[in-house]
Parts: structure tokens; sequence; C-alpha cells
């Protein structure tokens, strides 16, 4: 019981230091490689304390390694621009002047009514309000709409 | 420029530490797979008080080995060698054919979980 408390300890400490490793950037918005990085670190946590007979180090070894690559890959897509398209994707353009483009919508694998609602949580409710929607590469939506550009 | 240079330094750690314990498992347990197969060696010759000392050195050498394999190894790998190496030295003392069998079994679990 003592050992499984320990051992809870200090991945949780780990975790902790982890998304402190990783940055402010890990909690906010997640990038692809970024949510992929948060979900295998908690599965890999839990591997040790569920089973006592896996060595702690087992654990803590691919728990930052994992970290120190997005660290690094963070890096090189900051150095590299070209690598940013290739492992975060590029924005897509979703309205263009009041009109959904449905090749995009189709390419992006989003529904209509998905749009609707997303524009929905930007106090947008009508196409015709907006100039330009655009899906980030994380999946949020930037609007920009007709009167703030006029 | 912190996050960078401490993310590399984890990383030489683990690969260090990595490929270390893997070099020194692997020679320990090239060490008792030795020590497992002359033991083998003197039984067989009939060498029945060297034997009983070869098991001896068996059994010390993983007690050695397991205290810190422990940190690497899953545990239950190494408690089924622990229970073959406890039983050496009796084996020998007793002179028991059995000894044979508990050191092939040995040496396989050796090779295929170290």
């Amino acid at each position: 019981m003592i050992t499984t408390l320990i051992r809870a300890v200090i991945l949780y400490i780990l975790v902790i230091f982890s998304v402190r490793l990783m940055g402010k950037r890990q909690l906010g918005e997640l990038q692809p490689s970024e949510l992929v990085i948060t979900i295998l670190v908690s599965n890999i946590a839990t591997l040790p304390l569920e089973d006592t007979d896996i060595p702690l180090i087992t654990g803590i070894t691919p728990i930052l390694a994992l970290v120190c690559f997005e660290v690094l890959m963070s890096w090189v897509i900051l150095r590299f621009p070209a690598m940013r398209k290739i492992i975060s994707g590029k924005p897509k353009i979703v309205v263009r002047g009041g009109k959904p483009d449905d090749h995009a919508l189709r390419e992006l694998r989003l529904s209509m009514d998905d749009l609707k609602a997303a524009l929905r949580s930007k106090d947008v409710f009508d196409f015709a309000d907006v100039k330009y929607a655009i899906i980030e590469t994380n999946g949020s939506i930037s609007v920009l709409k007709e009167e703030e550009n006029s | 420029m912190t996050r960078i240079k401490l993310s590399i330094a984890i990383l030489i750690l683990i690969f260090g530490v990595g490929f270390g314990s893997q070099i020194w498992i692997n020679h320990k347990g090239s060490d008792i797979t030795e020590i497992a197969s002359q033991t083998e060696e003197l039984f067989i010759s009939g060498n029945k008080s060297q034997a009983i000392e070869s098991a001896h050195l068996l059994g010390s050498e993983w007690e050695n080995f397991r205290r810190y394999a422990g940190i690497f190894v899953r545990r239950n790998k190494l408690t089924e060698i622990d229970r073959l190496c406890a039983r050496m030295e009796s084996l020998a003392e007793s002179d028991s054919e059995e000894i044979l069998a508990e050191l092939a079994e040995l040496k396989k679990l050796i090779e295929r979980d170290m």
C-alpha cells in the first residue's frame, strides 16, 4: 500500500514537472502533437500505478522522453516554418465573403451544423456577417466580421 | 531556451541510463549464466563439493544483482529466478539430478528476460 502511495506521489510530481516543461501553450488550446503527448503521458503514468510489478523507471523514462521530444519539436517548428505545415497542418478558410466553402468543409470533415455551432460560439448568427472564418490548426475558429473589416 | 537545454540534458541522461543499464544487465546476466554452466559441469563430472561452492556463488551473485536489477526489470520475472537460485545449493548438497533441469531453466529465463 505504501509503495503504491509513494509511486503515486512520484508520478504526480513527474507529470506536473512534464506539464511545466512543455510550457503554458500546453494549458491553452492544443495542437495535434500536443494533444497526442498529453493523452500518451496520462496513459503511461497510470501503468506503474496499476501494476506494482512494473519498475517505476519504466513509467518515468517514456514520459520524460515524450515530453522532451515535444519541447524539441516545438523548437524545430519555430525554427523551420515548413515543419509546422507537416506536423500541425495549415489553417483553412471555411467562409469567404459570407459564403461557406463546401470543399474546405468536406476536407475538414465538418458539417454545416458544426460550422454554424462554431460561429454561434463567436456570437455570429448569420453568414452574411462573416468576411472570413478560419479553422485554425488546433481546431478553433477565428472570425473576421464584416463590420470589423469596414 | 532553458527548456530546450533542459530537454536535451534529460534526453541525454535517459539514453545514457538506458544504454548503461542494458549493458550492465547483459554483463551480469552473462556472468550468472556462466556460473550456472560451471555448476552444471561440476555436478555432471561428480565434483560435489565444488558444485556446492559454485551453487553457493550462484546464489550470492544473484542476490547482489537482484538488489539493483529491480529498478529496471519487472518484479515477476525476478521472482521466478529468485525461486530457482534459492534451491540450487540445497539441490547440489542433496546430489539431486533435478539441479540440471533447474540450471537449464535458470539460463533460459536469464537469456529471455534479461
